[in-house]
């Protein structure tokens, strides 16, 4: 360690509980933070702060104006960028004695083992359920601990799972939700403070972790409610009725089908990104009912309308299948059906629907 | 036997309350029963349920003084 790094961490070092030898396991420690939004956002820029030595940051959104009062790695210059990409910029300017690697992709079930895999301790900071349940079935294959946090509206909660065989996500919450308890901050609101809050309580778990304390979070889960102020805490015990080998294919990858529902339904691209696409082997299925226009009459056009789209038996060669209707939300709903029929196939949505430029492209090309 | 219930996130909100106490009747032994039978409007809606502060939805032996009725939370 150079002077100017030992100074960067001197406050904590003088605590005992840190020392020059936490410091060491501070900078020996590889963590992995799932979703870079309202929780990774603070878990990320204490646990780099700290000097965590390796960090990664999974996210695979672009920076939206409506996540600046929230997420806090982020100003107005960046937005439309990639979160894990700016994320990362951010992160090493304030802590340049730190590696860090960005994933900006989804986590899904064919990359998270080998993510994953790369870390001693994982931090699920995700927004939706299909990919909380991913984590947790990840993590416990791969006998990795990972720090859960998640939020509602002014409320909190936050765990540490699978540590030393403690209870997991599955232990708390064994069926996967209802449909009326699937909301997240985009559709329930959210006081940015909050995730602000309980992703600093994550941070806190994970650096007690490296450093071995003997009172991390694990069975137990601990909510907080930011209008009563009110702390409250269950206990959790490791329960192994959930068989996870269903969850696991033979080939090492995870095969549980809810995993779909918003983890690749995601998956859009947009016009300019398409065209430039183009030479790749991309076939573009048309999902608007046969009477609608404009017509698009070329060999990389197929119409399957969306009442339809469940009864596809198989595509067509490509290397790329890109769903579109008029506006770009039928073609969504297109989308996540095909992925899930075909789990192997890369599809994507096309944002927006029908733009001037594609009708251009397909005059130029008939 | 009069007992605190806590309910949280958007089961406060359907229930308009954060807490409240009900008389459970010596014979109530499902918490998960009693609850919906009493507000079937949770019928839709998951949560998982601590009787004081142990993760279970079965009454044991022996006085109840809080029981919890934890949603899970998507958002981040």
């Amino acid at each position: 360690m150079t002077v100017q790094e030992e100074k960067y961490y001197s406050r904590q070092i003088l605590l005992p509980e840190v020392g020059s030898k936490g410091q060491a396991l501070l900078r020996n420690a590889r963590v992995l933070v799932i979703g870079a939004g309202g929780l990774g956002c603070p878990v990320l820029e204490f646990l780099a702060r700290a000097g965590v030595g390796s960090l990664g940051i999974v996210d695979g959104d672009e920076i939206d104006v409506s996540n600046l009062h929230r997420q806090s790695l982020y100003t107005f210059q960046e937005v439309g960028d990639r979160k894990a990409k700016v994320a990362k910029q951010v992160l090493q300017k304030i802590n340049p004695y730190i590696s860090i690697q960005s994933y900006p992709e989804m986590l899904t079930k064919n990359n998270a083992l080998d993510i994953i895999d790369a870390y001693d301790i994982i931090v699920d900071a995700t927004d939706n359920y299909p990919t909380r349940y991913l984590v947790n079935d990840a993590c416990v294959i791969l006998n990795k601990p990972f720090v859960y946090g998640a939020i509602y509206r002014f409320e909190g909660q936050v765990s540490v799972f699978n540590y030393n065989g403690s209870a997991t996500y599955r232990c708390l919450f064994p069926n996967y939700p209802e449909a009326e308890s699937q909301t997240n901050c985009a559709t329930a609101g959210v006081i940015g403070i909050l995730p602000g809050i309980i992703g600093l309580m994550q941070a806190n778990e994970v650096i007690k972790i490296i450093l071995n304390s003997e009172e991390v979070l694990s069975n137990r889960l601990l909510s907080y409610n930011a209008k009563s102020g009110k702390t409250s805490t269950i206990n959790l015990r490791r329960d192994d009725a959930f068989d996870y080998s269903i969850v696991k294919k033979e080939d090492d990858g995870l095969n549980h089908t809810y995993y779909n529902q918003l983890c690749e339904s995601k998956k859009e691209i947009d016009t300019e990104t398409l065209l430039s696409m183009i030479e790749k082997a991309v076939c573009l299925i048309d999902v608007r009912m046969p009477d609608e226009t404009p017509e698009f009459d070329h060999s990389s056009v197929v119409s399957i309308p969306l009442h339809e789209i469940d009864t596809v038996q198989e595509l067509p060669e490509a290397d790329l299948f890109v769903t579109f209707c008029k506006s770009g939300i039928r073609s969504k709903s297109a989308q996540a059906m095909l992925q899930s029929q075909f789990p192997t196939k890369e599809i994507l949505n096309l944002k927006g629907g029908i733009t001037s430029e594609l009708i251009e492209l397909w005059k130029l090309n008939p | 036997m009069q007992v605190k219930f806590v309910y949280f996130g958007m089961i406060a909100e359907k229930l308009g309350a954060t807490e409240e106490i009900l008389e459970l009747s010596e014979d109530t032994q499902n918490v998960r029963n009693y609850i919906l039978n009493k507000y079937p409007e949770l019928n839709t809606m998951s949560f998982s349920i601590a009787i004081d502060q142990e993760l279970q939805d079965e009454i044991g032996e022996g006085e109840v003084s809080e029981i919890a009725l934890l949603p899970p939370f998507a958002g981040g």
